[in-house]
């Protein structure tokens, strides 16, 4: 269990304060009527965006501290809605620039083995030597989380995870993220109320 | 309502400056800057620019040497025409063209590139990764446009001398090895150290200013095409200032 604290958060100037506190046991789901809040909350963990005031805790330790701990994908594995990926790199370039930033070149074969294992088991079939503007944005949002997960990272933040999926890959990520559900931490933002009703016990209203 | 895109301000500029030759200057711990970047920076700025380079330098060499062989043969001071080149072409204007080109294509380039990865969330993808931006992205392409910019200058400064020398015939038939003799008899230490210096100064405050320029973009894709002609601007603005203070150093420590 993961305990994240937000003490007197604002996401922006004419942003009401947030105090509030999120268990994960292992999961945690968070909607907002405002959907950019809840991103805010998961954007400014990774120490991103500007305009966010305001702290957030982990198990007590300040988001800042922690990260400076261990490389940021080990901590936390962020997964954009639009699932982001560098337009001027392959789809396979993409995907070992963060493994060959934080583990060393000697880990490439143990990267294609562990991509392979991702692969099948989301049942996805890409050639990866693609640009990512030559496949379906659904395509990239999978591999984003694919990216995400092949660091094991203590916290996976989802946003937004049926965005651009179809409903085939909804239920595939279902199955995978239920699976995933007994051993991996995950804050995750969603307002679709399908896989808030499919995923999570209860979701915490900011 | 004010637009995002005019919301920096100058002193923006020099803390991003700042930043960015902090980590320029710590290359060998920096794991994060590219050398792949760098290549293709180069490979980009330099190699793909040689032709227009060439067919510039060429014409200009030509030119000067035309120019300057018809005003000092009116005074039979025709074999002064080398100083001219050394002056002229050296010491002035192979830097600063050099640098008009690699603004106009690299230096669009970088702020279109850099402005459209900020829109499109690429830069902030690398801060998912806990990658410094500046560091992957400018760094790099700080080095790449230094060394381009110092290649390309010294092939436009050898280009135009044998374009001086192509032209020269057109007067009277020079030797070549007798018209480099003259030539390198006029060339001093300076007019090399500063031939040598600009181009790394251009080069530094062009990926500056593009970079900069690039990663001020906020939000809409409106604001790339502002922030490059703001790139070009500034940077025609830095390089000649710059030209003017270095040329100025040189001659008060002649």
């Amino acid at each position: 269990m993961i305990r994240i604290e937000l003490k007197n958060f604002k996401t922006r100037a004419e942003a009401p304060v947030l105090n509030r506190e999120l268990i994960l046991d292992p999961v945690c789901v968070i909607r907002t009527e405002d959907n950019d809040l809840a991103s805010s909350v998961l954007t400014a963990m990774l120490g991103m965006g500007r305009e966010h005031s305001g702290e957030i805790l982990i198990d007590g330790i300040a988001v800042q501290e922690l990260i400076l701990s261990e490389p940021l994908p080990r901590i936390f594995g962020y997964v954009f809605a639009h699932g982001i990926m560098l337009a001027n790199l392959s789809l396979r370039e993409n995907l070992l620039l963060p493994y060959k930033l934080i583990k060393d070149n000697s880990a490439d074969d143990t990267f294609e083995d562990e991509l392979a294992i991702w692969m099948e088991r989301f049942e996805l079939i890409v050639d990866l030597n693609l640009r990512p503007s030559m496949v379906k944005p659904s395509v990239i949002k999978i591999l984003s989380l694919i990216r995400a997960m092949l660091f094991n990272p203590r916290i996976l933040l989802l946003d937004d995870p049926y965005y651009l999926l179809d409903q085939k890959q909804r239920r595939r990520i279902l199955t995978v993220l239920s699976e995933l559900r007994s051993t991996q931490h995950m804050l995750i933002n969603s307002s679709d109320d399908d896989f808030c009703i499919g995923f999570a016990k209860h979701s915490v209203e900011l | 309502m004010r637009n995002p895109a005019e919301k920096k301000s100058f002193l923006d500029f020099f803390s991003f400056a700042g930043t960015a030759l902090h980590e320029a200057a710590h290359l060998k711990g920096n794991s994060h800057v590219s050398l792949m970047v760098i290549m293709r920076q180069i490979l980009f700025t330099g190699y793909e620019a040689l032709p227009l380079i060439s067919f510039i330098a060429l014409a200009i060499g030509g030119l000067v040497i035309m120019q300057g062989y018809s005003l000092l043969s009116t005074f039979g001071q025709g074999n002064l025409v080398h100083m001219i080149l050394v002056t002229v072409i050296i010491n002035e204007l192979s830097a600063i063209i050099t640098a008009l080109v690699v603004v106009a294509r690299s230096g669009t380039a970088i702020a279109t590139e850099l402005g459209n990865m900020v829109v499109n969330r690429e830069v902030d993808l690398l801060k998912s990764y806990g990658l410094s931006p500046i560091s992957y992205l400018v760094v790099s392409r700080i080095y790449g446009v230094m060394i381009a910019m110092l290649i390309l200058t010294i092939y436009f400064n050898i280009i135009a001398v044998f374009g001086g020398w192509l032209f020269s015939q057109i007067f009277s038939s020079i030797e070549f090895r007798s018209f480099m003799g003259d030539f390198f008899m006029e060339l001093k230490l300076g007019s090399i150290v500063m031939m040598l210096l600009k181009p790394l100064v251009f080069g530094l405050l062009i990926s500056l200013v593009s970079s900069y320029e690039g990663m001020s973009v906020s939000h809409a894709t409106t604001e790339v095409p502002q922030r490059t002609i703001k790139a070009v601007v500034n940077s025609i603005t830095l390089v000649v200032i710059s030209d003017i203070l270095i040329t100025w150093i040189f001659w008060m420590l002649k």
